[in-house]
């Protein structure tokens, strides 16, 4: 009886003094969240209380049908391509955090308003098999068009995946409204067209396609589980394009101070520094690198894409596919 | 009369409940003008039309394949036929990531195929991505939807008939088309509809053999909900891919006419021509099957073994990226799978046995199948999340897999019971017997063997769903497909594949434990 007493007051103190964040996110984000978040933790004494979605795209469209009506004051996991699906919907506050001046690189600031803080980033890029290409270098894009490519590339469908979405993204801009020639010409290149990044690599793996759409920080990867690093890693003409990651308070949250303080904390130094070896990313502030990210390629020059219709991007490639 | 209006109730319900309360709840009435506009864009034109078009061909294709083989599964009682039922289940249990390796072994550009060519100097070919790949895949995948279905119906004729035909001095063949076919015309439009509605929804078939170039509506489906986050542009399209199936079966059935035939032996042949044709269906169909599980240990591009990886795979205790042990994630994939196993057979069963020999049976089997056959896993995990919000996931998913074997479950109940002698049922009901005690004493212990046949295939399909489990069950219950993914996700490939292998493995062996047991039940029951 007694300890059913205790057990009781315990449960009503936490419940009556103990504050909780809800935090919407992407399933992979869950590696992450698992190591930096009982920082904050510990730190303001307040629960973090995780929920994932799937991918993102599933996460904004659950964000979305229940615009107002659940208790969820944060979402991480919003890219700068969905983010103006996300800006549409008029989903977040305006925030700008005290440590966006520790930001690196003014670039990676991709909602001017601030409803979206960058917190990882990434570069796409072409993996390779060295024992059959030998080493590759190739001075820009349409070097992947050449007959030696001939069948040899295995991609990501845009429509299905967001690496092929960044591919397709990464041509755009390069290219601009010219990028379907791109496509015409690439088109010959490419052995097969995956659903997923999974798939693309168990299909590199198996030997039927020389190289494939991937990201730059596959060699840091490779070298932390593995060891070594067993096949080639390439940004055409060195200018490559990334995807920014950024997270939001949500309008309807009844935390909104609680929820800012959040945000600082995910692009302080101490959050960040868990960022690469969880998400494979690169934290947007400068923390001590870990020694695997030597292998991670990083383009000399930067694209991205800013308010940009994807739907129709996505619509003009498939007149150049089909 | 009464009862059959107990299965309508039931299968309204569990439409009801199950499919479209969430989906309204989810998507509500959505955007009409963006959805026109949706379909007004010529790449969705273009993909219904390659949809349409590559499953018609590939009903076709599937049908031819799969006749012979259940043409010999009916007439003969040996090992060989005994196997040809095993292959039914192929197209349930094999995951997408098992296939996918099963090819690459075979016919890959490093696969068993390929090497035999470059040994006798022909050089390494390339038999995958293109629109014959995509046809092959669907053959592979739903010719045994034939074997079983024909092959039962076929079975179930009674012996005399041809029999008689036989005195009238026809040949096996002509026997065939004129007499036993048009007797089991049911059947056939059956396995043709469902081929039909299995190839039109494909989705990993057409892009993993043949790669998403060829596209089906499916793809855009996926677009729409994930990667651009417009669920209602997505249900819009589910709503036209639902509409177009729905309407293709509902069609169907206006042809299917109800022949009663009286029960009586089954006529069984012994050897024939049908032995080499039946031999060869056999290794097209496993073929693949044992090339992905010698592929889980064998690196066949680097010729050599990797069995270390199976000691990594069990030994790691939680592994990180699932948050819990692999063994606790294959216990929860059994569970769930053996709950919905569970309450898919005993729905399916009520449904179809209320209704037999009722002028609703056909619209309530028809409708519940073709409703649940029409709407994807991932379109209804959405709808699970959002509308059944406070829904423990493990229930969530028991639900999805219920919803997704449903279709196959309840058509074979049909066919079973079509053929079923319904003198007993009369003779007890004159005696006084109430339904429960019907269903009890005779029905159940009577249907055995086709129960247990439900409970497997829905337990096949369970342990294989992926794109539901992902969205519903991901990081609080991963199950066994989910772990797969993100094991090669994080290029974990060897122990991906291994994990795969072990799926398949432990399908198999529930299956025909659970086939064992039910004839074994059934044998002593005579």
């Amino acid at each position: 009886m007694k300890r059913l007493l205790v057990l009781l007051f315990l449960a009503i103190s936490v419940f009556l003094l103990g504050e909780e964040l809800v935090v919407y996110t992407y399933d992979s984000l869950l590696p992450f969240a698992r190591e930096a978040f009982p920082l904050f933790e510990e730190k303001t004494g307040v629960n973090v209380l995780v929920k994932t979605f799937g991918d993102a795209g599933a996460l904004l469209a659950k964000l979305i049908s229940e615009k107002g009506k659940t208790d969820v004051d944060i979402v991480i996991g919003i890219d700068n391509l969905l983010a103006e699906r996300a800006f549409e919907e008029d989903l977040f506050i305006s925030y700008l955090p005290d440590n966006a001046r520790l930001i690196r690189d003014l670039n990676l600031i991709f909602d001017p308003l601030w409803r979206l803080t960058p917190y990882d980033y990434g570069a796409i890029a072409l993996i390779y098999d060295r024992n059959e290409l030998g080493e590759l270098s190739l001075s820009s894009m349409d070097d992947l068009t050449k007959k030696e490519f001939e069948k040899s590339i295995i991609i990501e469908d845009p429509r299905t995946s967001s690496t092929g979405l960044a591919f397709l993204m990464w041509t755009y801009a390069l290219y601009g409204d010219e990028f379907l020639d791109f496509w015409q010409k690439f088109k010959k290149s490419v052995l097969t067209i995956t659903l997923g990044w999974d798939d693309a690599f168990e299909k590199f793996e198996a030997g039927e396609a020389p190289m494939m759409v991937s990201y730059a920080t596959d060699g840091a990867y490779s070298y932390e589980y593995y060891g070594e690093v067993s096949y080639g890693t390439l940004i055409p003409g060195n200018i490559g394009y990334v995807q920014i990651e950024g997270a939001g308070i949500v309008k309807w949250s009844e935390k909104k101070e609680l929820a800012k303080e959040f945000i600082e904390f995910l692009i302080s130094p101490e959050a960040q520094a868990h960022i690469p070896l969880n998400q494979w990313m690169f934290p947007v502030v400068e923390t001590q690198m870990p020694e695997s990210f030597e292998y991670a390629l990083i383009p000399k020059e930067v694209v991205t894409v800013k308010s940009v219709d994807v739907e129709k991007i996505i619509n003009l490639w498939e007149r150049a596919i089909y | 009369m009464r009862h059959s209006f107990l299965a309508l109730w039931v299968a309204f319900l569990f439409l009801f409940l199950f499919i479209v309360l969430p989906l309204t709840i989810t998507f509500g009435i959505g955007d009409i003008e963006k959805f026109l506009d949706v379909l007004k864009t010529p790449s969705v034109l273009s993909i219904l039309k390659f949809t349409l078009i590559q499953a018609v061909l590939s009903t076709f294709l599937a049908f031819a394949a799969g006749l012979p083989a259940a043409y010999y599964y009916s007439r003969h009682n040996n090992s060989l036929s005994s196997l040809l039922y095993y292959t039914t289940y192929i197209p349930f249990f094999l995951p997408g990531i098992s296939m996918v390796v099963g090819f690459l072994v075979l016919l890959g550009r490093y696969g068993i195929l390929n090497n035999f060519l470059s040994l006798v100097g022909i050089g390494r070919k390339q038999f995958l991505y293109s629109f014959s790949a995509i046809l092959l895949g669907h053959t592979f995948y739903n010719s045994p939807i034939t074997v079983r279905i024909v092959g039962n119906a076929l079975k179930n004729l009674p012996a005399e008939i041809i029999e008689a035909g036989k005195v009238d001095g026809a040949s096996k063949i002509k026997l065939f088309w004129s007499l036993e076919m048009p007797l089991i015309v049911p059947a056939v439009l059956s396995s043709l509809i469902l081929t039909f509605s299995y190839c039109f929804t494909s989705f990993a078939v057409v892009l993993i053999l043949g790669g998403s170039q060829y596209a089906t509506l499916e793809v855009a489906i996926y677009m729409y909900l994930k990667l651009l986050a417009r669920p209602e542009v997505a249900m819009g399209l589910a709503l036209i891919q639902f509409l177009f199936i729905f309407a293709f079966g509902f069609f169907g059935t206006f042809f299917e006419s109800r022949i009663s035939l009286p029960i009586g032996n089954r006529i069984i042949y012994k050897g024939g021509l049908f032995s080499s044709v039946a031999l060869l269906y056999l290794l097209f169909e496993w073929l693949p099957v044992f090339s992905g599980v010698f592929g889980s240990f064998y690196d066949f591009r680097r010729s050599r073994f990797f069995f270390d990886k199976i000691v990594n795979l069990f030994s790691a205790g939680r592994v990180e990226i699932l948050g819990t042990s692999i063994l606790n994630t294959i216990f929860r994939s059994l569970r769930l799978s053996l709950i919905a196993a569970f309450l898919a057979t005993a729905i399916s069963f009520i449904i179809s046995w209320s209704a037999r020999n009722s002028k609703f049976e056909n619209i309530s089997v028809r409708l519940t199948s073709l409703i649940s056959i029409s709407i994807t896993p991932a379109i209804l995990a959405l709808g699970y999340i959002i509308a059944y919000r406070n829904l423990p996931p493990q229930m969530s998913m028991v639900l999805l897999y219920t919803v997704v074997s449903f279709p196959v479950v309840i058509n074979l109940f049909h066919a079973e019971m079509a053929s079923f002698d319904s003198a007993i049922i009369e003779a007890a009901r004159i005696d006084g017997a109430r339904f429960c005690q019907i269903l009890r004493y005779i029905a159940i212990p009577l249907l055995k063997p086709a129960i247990a046949t439900g409970f497997a295939i829905t337990f096949a399909i369970s342990m294989g769903e992926f794109s539901g489990s992902l969205i519903l069950g991901s990081d609080r219950a991963p199950t066994i497909t989910v772990a797969i993914y993100r094991m090669l996700s994080s290029k974990h490939v060897p122990e991906a594949r291994l994990l795969s292998s072990l799926l398949v493995i432990i399908v198999l062996v529930t299956i025909f434990i659970i086939n064992r047991l039910s004839i074994r039940v059934f044998r002593s029951k005579i």
